[in-house]
């Protein structure tokens, strides 16, 4: 593609939220956002940062500003994309700690920590080790309730407001609250019976 | 568990919490209608849920609350309102309600807990550095699990924010900012603590535009190598050194800092705007460093020197320290950085302190030495007129007298002298009067007693053979003395002639007698015959009368006769009635008081001394160069002043050997050593508190003595010293009006020993250098013991003039309280005056000049035979005051300041 990232994603956004799509997922915008977000975090994923912690949601507002002509898109537009940022947020992080634990990983060591890294996520405070665990209970979490690791995908690494993950999901705001709190607790309950002690 | 039962407990777990704690169990029992399961996972679910206060929490601190505006914190600290988010943390201004005091609360967001370490640090390394310039650290606290640190609350803004806001800095306030981070971090390094981390975000100028350092969070000791947090620090603000991992990272880190810092001050641009350590190292890689004159305009170039020096990538071609570097700084100020830091500051640069100014165009130093001729003129005439000594011997050379001495014994048969012949004068001690009898000794030794035991046998008391009363055998000693009159009142002989039988030159009996009657000026025919007082035992025979004095008829004469073989060995006649060593023991009995107090005052002076040196040595500051050289030069004067000694004795009754080697053991050994201890002792506290006063003394201990400062040390001292010179004539006349004490006792003493030969002036000139330096200390020390105790430095002051004022007054002056009003105080106080604003140096000139003015008998008659003396003194004072204009008014420039001379 000849187009540059912010045009296309603009575009894109754009057929979303007039409904003119065609059959155009939203999902089409994964690859272009987490390119973005892979080339923001850079500086992070090299470790070169001397306080070793990612604002996540700093990111994906920086990769917004980036990717998207604000003046053309409205706030529905907003939240397509979000949620699609919060889903390549999450995979982001997730193969950058595979590709360090595997990296790390070496003479029959099973379990490599990665203490030093911080990394700040509304709701939680993981480090890169703790934030397989949380994808493996997000996925378990998948299956019980869709939508309440939908909730969690964006609210922690997208960092919507939960007006917007209402509106991004169409139910009510007091439905995502509980989604939010509930999904908290079992989460949190799930690490702490997986987690190491 | 299925999605069904998921959704159920979701809604259970959710209502269950819009409900308050306490009815929460009851109610859910009742929802879940008995499914026991069903509770038990909303309760397990229940443990782990969190309250989350904030819609969208900016901290990313899902668990920890932030504390509003009103909230109590830890039960204690009342927050006000959030002032900034350092690198550890949240920062609150919080009122601490148990103290009822503001402070800044620093609080650790959880994400941080991995900071904890050096958290701990802070306040470990903070707490050990107490100074107004760095943000006292108060506490660390833990509260819910969270560490928070409260810190002296500053009310201000920090620099960057200021840059932010006014873009640039005029060039005096960033060399005031620059004066006040040299303060600080003097302060802070002196406890060995780095501060590391040195940026605009972490000053903070409060509102009386006062500096703080804040934040020594990531400082670390220095020889702390196993800190995990060695290269933290803003990348921005960073050393080179820091930036490579493992580089040792000392005080010229903290220097580099300040370069960057003066550097945004000046240009208003950070110098590495980069964020990240990649960045900066490229940046510093790339981008060659910019002169502040080449980003803006009128850029002071003193400053810009400064900057550039400071941002050497070497650390070595850094200022060596941060005193140096506040030395190079415009209107540079080492000192006042050093007393404002509360650290002692090398002898080095102390004696390069102020090089660098020139000379002010209209400097008064013409007036000062216009004002030393006048003064010097004033006391010459006024002290020749007024009559040092009595007036009877002046015209008389102490050669004269002795020849007609050893003429006397002559004829009395003694042999020629063996050891040698000395002659002095002394002062009659029991007379109260100014014009006190002035008598004239003369002393012929023979060959010291020839057994052992004899030697053993003689105590001090009976070897001074005129007080003994009675000549002995033991003694082996001749002696004559005469009164001012030049009449004679004493004969002692101690080493006998040849026998009577075997020698007929010798005038022998009656006609021996009539020799002495004639030489007494006493007319044998009026002499009543009385009871002798003395003891026959050793003499053949003894006789005694009494007999009007010719000159003052009132006043009835004693005389005593002894002789053995038919020739005299004793003969007295008025000689005053006194005890062993005169003048010291009457000086004493005066003196009595200070006696008492001295003696455990010396030795409390001397423990004080050893711990203060001790302290100071463990604690490497004290300035072995300068303590070697002063205890050379020490020794090497008092050595002099000993060989100018040689053949001089204050006293008829000391044996000449043993003064010798006592006086060398003394002043040529004792004495030198014991400085040794007292200038360690006393040195580097008065060069922490009182810096300036050392700036000429150091230079003239490092052999630099051509320079302004110790020109203007001698103009100043010689000056001084002549209106001291001045007071104590005034004193002396107060004295005579109003009818006080004169005591000329030890003054006398000394200034007979000067009049003897030029010899013993410059002796007395050599000691008066050294007494002076030794008052100086005595007066320092003073002033030290206060200061530690007292703290302010007025105080202290107020207690060296109390202190030294009461000293001067019981050793000498005439103990009339006008005189000490007129006299003592304002010499006391002029003292101190020119401690404070001069310096030790011109204080020790004047000492020099005003004792050397007293102890040197002056007189402008050229033919009166002691008058060579005191010219030499008025001499010596003239060409210290020329040596001294001539030093001021030089064009020579001053050498270029330590700064760059000390630099690599």
């Amino acid at each position: 593609m000849s187009q540059d990232p912010r045009t296309q994603v603009t575009e894109i956004i754009e057929r979303l939220t007039s409904g003119d799509t065609a059959g155009e997922r939203p999902e089409v915008l994964l690859p272009l956002i987490y390119d973005e977000l892979r080339r923001l975090a850079g500086s992070y994923l090299r470790r070169e940062r001397p306080d070793h912690t990612l604002q996540a949601t700093e990111l994906v507002h920086d990769a917004y500003a980036k990717l998207v002509d604000q003046s053309r898109v409205q706030w529905q537009g907003r939240t397509h994309f979000f949620a699609v940022a919060a889903n390549a947020m999450r995979r982001l992080l997730v193969d950058h700690a595979r590709k360090r634990g595997r990296d790390k990983r070496g003479g029959g060591q099973q379990r490599v920590t990665l203490q030093e890294e911080i990394l700040v996520l509304p709701g939680f405070d993981v480090s890169m080790a703790d934030l397989i665990a949380l994808d493996d209970a997000l996925t378990e979490l998948g299956d019980l309730s869709p939508r309440q690791s939908q909730v969690v995908e964006m609210r922690c690494f997208a960092g919507l407001k939960v007006d917007e993950v209402a509106e991004n999901l169409g139910v009510s705001r007091r439905s995502v609250e509980a989604d939010w709190t509930h999904a908290r607790a079992w989460l949190r309950r799930k690490l702490d019976e997986d987690g190491p002690r | 568990m299925n999605s069904e039962r998921h959704e159920r407990v979701r809604e259970l777990l959710f209502s269950a919490l819009e409900r308050p704690p306490a009815e929460r169990d009851s109610w859910l029992r009742d929802a879940a209608a008995g499914d026991a399961d069903l509770v038990a996972e909303v309760h397990s679910l229940l443990r782990f849920h969190v309250e989350e206060s904030d819609e969208a929490p900016s901290t990313g601190s899902g668990a920890a609350t932030e504390p509003q505006p009103g909230d109590l914190f830890a039960n204690r600290y009342r927050i006000v309102r959030r002032v900034g988010r350092g690198g550890m943390g949240e920062v609150f201004e919080a009122r601490d309600e148990t103290l009822g005091v503001t402070v800044a609360l620093k609080r650790l967001v959880r994400a941080d807990l991995i900071h904890d370490e050096s958290f701990r640090n802070e306040v470990r390394l903070a707490r050990q550095v107490t100074h107004p310039t760095v943000c006292r650290v108060y506490d660390l606290g833990e509260h819910e699990g969270e560490r928070f640190l409260t810190m002296e609350f500053v009310d201000g803004e920090d620099l960057a924010s200021l840059l932010r806001r006014v873009g640039r800095l005029p060039t005096e306030r960033v060399a005031e900012i620059g004066r006040s981070l040299c303060v600080g971090l003097a302060a802070a390094h002196a406890q060995g603590v780095v501060h590391r981390d040195l940026k605009p975000g972490n000053i903070l100028i409060d509102s009386d535009g006062r500096t703080h350092i804040t934040d020594f969070g990531i400082a670390v000791l220095q020889d702390d190598t196993n800190s995990a947090f060695r290269s933290a620090g803003t990348p921005s603000y960073m050393a080179p050194e820091q930036l490579v991992p493992g580089a040792a990272v000392s005080e010229l880190s903290d220097i580099y800092a300040v370069g960057l810092v003066l550097h945004e001050m000046l240009t208003g641009e950070p110098v590495f705007p980069g964020d990240s350590r990649t960045k900066v190292l490229d940046q510093r890689r790339t981008v060659a460093l910019r002169r502040p004159s080449e980003v803006v305009s009128g850029v002071d170039p003193v400053l810009e020197r400064v900057v550039l020096r400071c941002l050497r990538t070497a650390p070595n071609e850094r200022p060596a320290s941060v005193l140096q570097l506040a030395a190079a700084l415009p209107g540079g100020d080492a000192l006042g950085v050093a007393v404002d830091a509360g650290v002692t500051p090398p002898p080095e640069l102390v004696a390069d302190a102020h090089r660098q100014q020139p000379r002010p165009a209209n400097d008064r130093s013409f007036q000062w030495f216009v004002a030393l001729l006048v003064l010097l003129a004033l006391v010459a005439v006024g002290m020749s007129s007024l009559g040092y000594f009595p007036a009877a011997p002046d015209d008389i050379h102490p050669q004269v007298r002795a020849h007609r001495a050893a003429a006397l014994l002559r004829e009395l048969g003694a042999p020629e002298p063996e050891l040698g012949t000395f002659r002095g004068y002394f002062l009659d001690p029991t007379s109260r009067e100014e014009a006190q009898s002035l008598f004239f000794w003369y002393r012929e030794d023979g060959p010291p007693p020839r057994s052992t035991f004899q030697r053993t046998v003689l105590d001090p008391a009976q070897r001074m053979v005129i007080f003994d009363g009675v000549p002995t055998p033991r003694t082996t000693a001749n002696l004559v003395v005469f009164d001012e009159h030049d009449r004679l009142v004493h004969l002692s002989m101690g080493v006998p002639g040849p026998s009577p039988q075997s020698d007929s030159v010798a005038v022998q009996g009656s006609a021996q007698r009539g020799r002495l009657f004639e030489y007494a000026g006493l007319d044998r025919a009026r002499l009543v015959p009385q009871d002798p007082e003395l003891s026959p035992v050793l003499a053949d025979s003894v006789w005694a009368w009494s007999i009007a004095d010719p000159r003052q008829p009132d006043r009835e004469v004693h005389v005593e006769l002894a002789e053995t073989n038919g020739r005299a060995v004793y003969f007295s006649a008025g000689m005053p009635e006194v005890e062993a060593q005169p003048l010291i023991e009457s000086r004493l009995n005066r003196v009595n008081l200070l006696n008492v107090v001295s003696a455990p005052m010396v030795l409390l002076i001397a423990i004080v001394g050893v711990v203060l040196a001790v302290r100071n040595h463990r604690r490497g500051r004290v300035d072995g160069v300068g303590t070697r050289r002063l205890v050379v030069f020490c020794a090497a004067t008092f050595f002099l002043s000993w060989l100018l000694l040689i053949g001089y004795l204050p006293h008829p009754g000391i044996h000449h050997g043993e003064l010798l080697a006592s006086r060398f053991i003394f002043l040529v050994v004792i004495n030198p050593l014991m400085l040794f201890v007292i200038y360690p002792a006393i040195e580097p506290g008065i060069r922490r508190f009182l810096p300036r006063a050392l700036v000429g003394w150091s230079r003239v201990l490092r052999g630099d003595f051509n320079n302004r400062d110790v020109g203007w040390a001698l103009l100043v001292g010689c000056t001084f010293g002549c209106a001291w010179a001045l007071l104590g004539l005034v004193d002396k006349v107060i004295a005579r009006e109003v009818g006080g004490v004169v005591t000329p006792g030890i003054d006398h003493a000394v200034r007979l020993q000067a009049a003897q030969s030029l010899a013993g002036t410059m002796a007395i000139l050599l000691r008066q250098i050294i007494d002076a330096i030794a008052r100086s200390g005595l007066t320092l020390l003073v002033f030290l013991l206060f200061r530690m105790r007292l703290k302010r430095e007025r105080w202290a002051w107020v207690g060296v003039v109390l202190f030294v004022g009461i000293l001067e007054t019981l050793v000498s002056g005439s103990y009339l309280p006008l005189s000490w009003l007129v006299v003592g105080l304002p010499v006391v106080l002029s003292g101190v005056w020119m401690l404070r604003n001069q310096g030790l140096l011109p204080y020790i000139v004047a000492g020099f000049t005003a004792n050397s003015l007293r102890f040197v008998p002056i007189s402008i008659e050229a033919n009166v035979w002691w008058a060579r003396g005191g010219m030499l003194v008025l001499l010596v004072i003239f060409v210290l005051g020329v040596t001294g204009l001539v030093m001021i008014r030089s064009r020579k420039r001053d050498f270029s300041a330590g700064f760059s001379s000390h630099g690599a």
